[in-house]
């Protein structure tokens, strides 16, 4: 591809992607009105998901990169590789961790996920007793997909019983014993009675209840399943990660704020100029007006003095710096959705001229 | 889905307008005048201390997502990448977002292509911190001690790792030129840089240093804006001071026709 029409077709698609989004905000389209066969809303979702997906890919151009800067400084053991090798370690052990964490935590979900699909399937049977007519052949699929229900019950309640050793005893395993022998013995009496009186209209409340007991079964299965995963060693040696270090590490950074104010204040507030002498009343106002104390010994205006101060002169002063910068950000996109400037990601066209000129 | 009301789109053309005309006359050749500014003139002596004092110089856009705003730091990091191609200087850019990781890159290759340089491009040059503030502000410290740089650029949009950054150069002896549009941050640069460009002065920093007559113009037209933004404002706090006067029966209707205005919708317009 030729860089100019690598520039056309970059700013082709700049300007579709922007027109799209700009007529999405500027035109009123109902969420239901339907684009390409979908509800629009459903359409931009997608749209949406899509862009966030580009974001997502990115992350692994950062892994790439950090393994490019410090994976050669370890093969060649240049300097600092030892450091190097810790973040690399970190790295990878931390990745590992998370990877098995999340495992954990989407088996969590997905015990609460298969009642709640169950929940889902037993609402649809209960609506299509309603809209058909009762045939010999239907009450048999009907058997079919109750017995199918109990089959994936057994299942999900093997899959419990397997990992419930931490639940064990404790108050929402029992409550899941219950909700589950409860949901059995409604779909052992429904069975029976599509069996025996295959009158479907008339079971239409047994299946809503079915399906509520289904979802209440689900949120029992939910909570022994998160109480097993909190023995689980993933889930803890990921919490020692996040909590013991990763979160005092932070807060270790952000403490350092305090002291680098106190030494930036310091300079900034020696009286050399007009200026900083301005300033350091200002401050010194909204200080002693922002403690009890300057009101209780040095006067009761301080505090009003203090706030007339925030709202009169630095607001403004603020509002009209975000004022500034919003109208440049507009006039910045409004140039990049229109391509009108040149890129600083555009190959400039003379030293490659020059460039290709010097090998010939 | 929030929507556009009729309002919010005549602002959006009131706003754009002068911005699009001023690029249209100035790629007609009209001369358009530009204020120096103190803090972008001082880019090349940054960049020309490191130079001389053979140390890095870094350049970081600090938490800059990809948007409008990253564009104007690469627009910079351009010219001060060509620099530093140019004197065969070396320059360290850390990044905190991945996404912009790769236009970084991009850039700073494009800035040694223009030298004719590119065999000196160092890949390491742009370095992955984290995505995690104090992670980034963290790395930040511990690379520029390292290398020791002259000179570093702190463009962008910054929270309140700012000062952290800004101390960790100053800590070294580092020149350092900061730009920002995140108002809490502004004070914590002028305490702890050398220079400081505040806000808008940031997207102007690229027009200045690209010589584009296209950012020329929207320079300008962003300045029209802004007068007209300002009028706009006065013409509101005449309206509200006047309403002040009446009762407050008046001033509540009053009040609630402007609302109802700016909040009216496409149906209610048609009607």
């Amino acid at each position: 591809m030729t860089p100019n029409l690598k520039k056309k077709l970059i700013a082709l698609v700049t300007f579709l992607g922007g027109l799209y989004f700009f007529l999405v905000y500027v035109i009123p389209i109902p969420d239901e009105q339907l684009v390409l066969g979908f509800p629009f809303s459903t359409v931009h979702e997608q749209m949406i998901f899509a862009v966030q997906v580009v974001g997502i890919m990115a992350i692994g151009l950062g892994l790439i990169n950090i393994f490019q800067v410090h994976g050669g400084r370890i093969l060649y053991l240049r300097k600092d590789w030892l450091n190097s090798a810790a973040l690399i370690a970190g790295l990878c052990i931390t990745m590992f961790v998370q990877v098995q964490d999340l495992i954990t935590t989407e088996r969590t979900v997905q015990a609460w996920k298969q009642f709640s699909l169950l929940s889902q399937f037993v609402s649809a049977i209960a609506e299509e007793s309603q809209s058909t007519s009762i045939a010999e052949t239907r009450l048999l699929a009907l058997d079919e997909k109750l017995q199918g229900i109990g089959r994936k019950l057994n299942q999900e309640r093997h899959l419990l019983s397997v990992a419930s050793h931490e639940a064990f005893g404790t108050p929402p395993a029992a409550a899941f014993k219950g909700d589950l022998e409860r949901v059995e013995v409604q779909l052992a009496s429904l069975l029976e009675a599509v069996r025996t009186a295959p009158d479907l209209q008339n079971l239409k409340p047994q299946f809503v209840e079915l399906s509520t007991q289904l979802r209440v079964v689900g949120s029992s299965a939910q909570k022994v399943v998160t109480i097993n995963s909190k023995g689980n060693t993933w889930k803890n040696l990921s919490r020692v990660i996040q909590e013991g270090f990763f979160v005092p590490l932070g807060a270790s950074m952000f403490a350092l704020l305090a002291f680098y104010i106190a030494g930036a204040a310091y300079r900034a507030f020696r009286v050399r100029t007009l200026e900083a002498g301005l300033m350091m009343l200002a401050a010194l106002i909204v200080i002693l007006g922002q403690i009890p104390q300057g009101a209780a010994y040095i006067s009761e205006d301080l505090p009003g003095i203090r706030k007339w101060l925030l709202d009169n002169i630095s607001t403004p002063a603020f509002r009209a710096i975000s004022f500034g910068a919003a109208i440049a950000g507009l006039a910045m996109a409004v140039r990049m959705w229109l391509s009108l400037e040149r890129s600083p990601l555009e190959v400039d066209e003379k030293s490659t001229r020059d460039m290709r000129s010097a090998k010939e | 889905m929030n929507h556009a009301t009729p309002v919010e789109i005549a602002l959006m053309i009131l706003l754009v307008g002068p911005i699009l005309i001023c690029i249209y006359n100035a790629s007609r050749g009209q001369p358009i005048f530009i204020r120096r500014i103190s803090g972008i003139d001082a880019i090349d002596e940054a960049v020309g201390r490191a130079v001389e004092l053979g140390r890095p110089m870094s350049f970081t856009s600090g938490l800059t997502g990809v948007g409008p705003l990253l564009f104007s730091c690469l627009g910079v990091l351009k010219y001060i990448g060509r620099k530093a191609a140019r004197f065969n200087s070396k320059i360290l850019v850390p990044s905190n977002d991945p996404e912009a990781l790769a236009l970084t890159d991009a850039t700073l290759q494009n800035a040694y292509r223009a030298e004719n340089r590119l065999s000196n491009y160092d890949p390491t040059s742009v370095r992955f911190l984290s995505s995690d503030q104090f992670a980034f502000a963290s790395g930040y410290m511990g690379l520029i001690q390292r290398e020791n740089v002259a000179s570093a650029f702190l463009f962008g949009s910054y929270a309140a790792e700012s000062l952290i950054l800004a101390e960790a150069g100053h800590q070294i002896g580092a020149v350092q030129i900061a730009a920002t549009v995140s108002p809490e941050q502004i004070p914590f640069f002028i305490a702890s840089c050398d220079y400081t460009l505040i806000g808008e002065e940031l997207y102007a920093a690229g027009a200045f240093l690209s010589e584009d007559t296209v950012q020329r113009g929207s320079l300008r037209g962003q300045d029209v804006s802004k007068l007209l933004l300002f009028l706009l404002m006065f013409v509101g706090t005449t309206i509200a001071t006047i309403s002040s006067f009446r009762s407050n029966e008046i001033k509540q209707g009053q009040s609630l026709e402007l609302s109802k205005l700016f909040s009216m919708k496409w149906g209610e317009v048609l009607k």
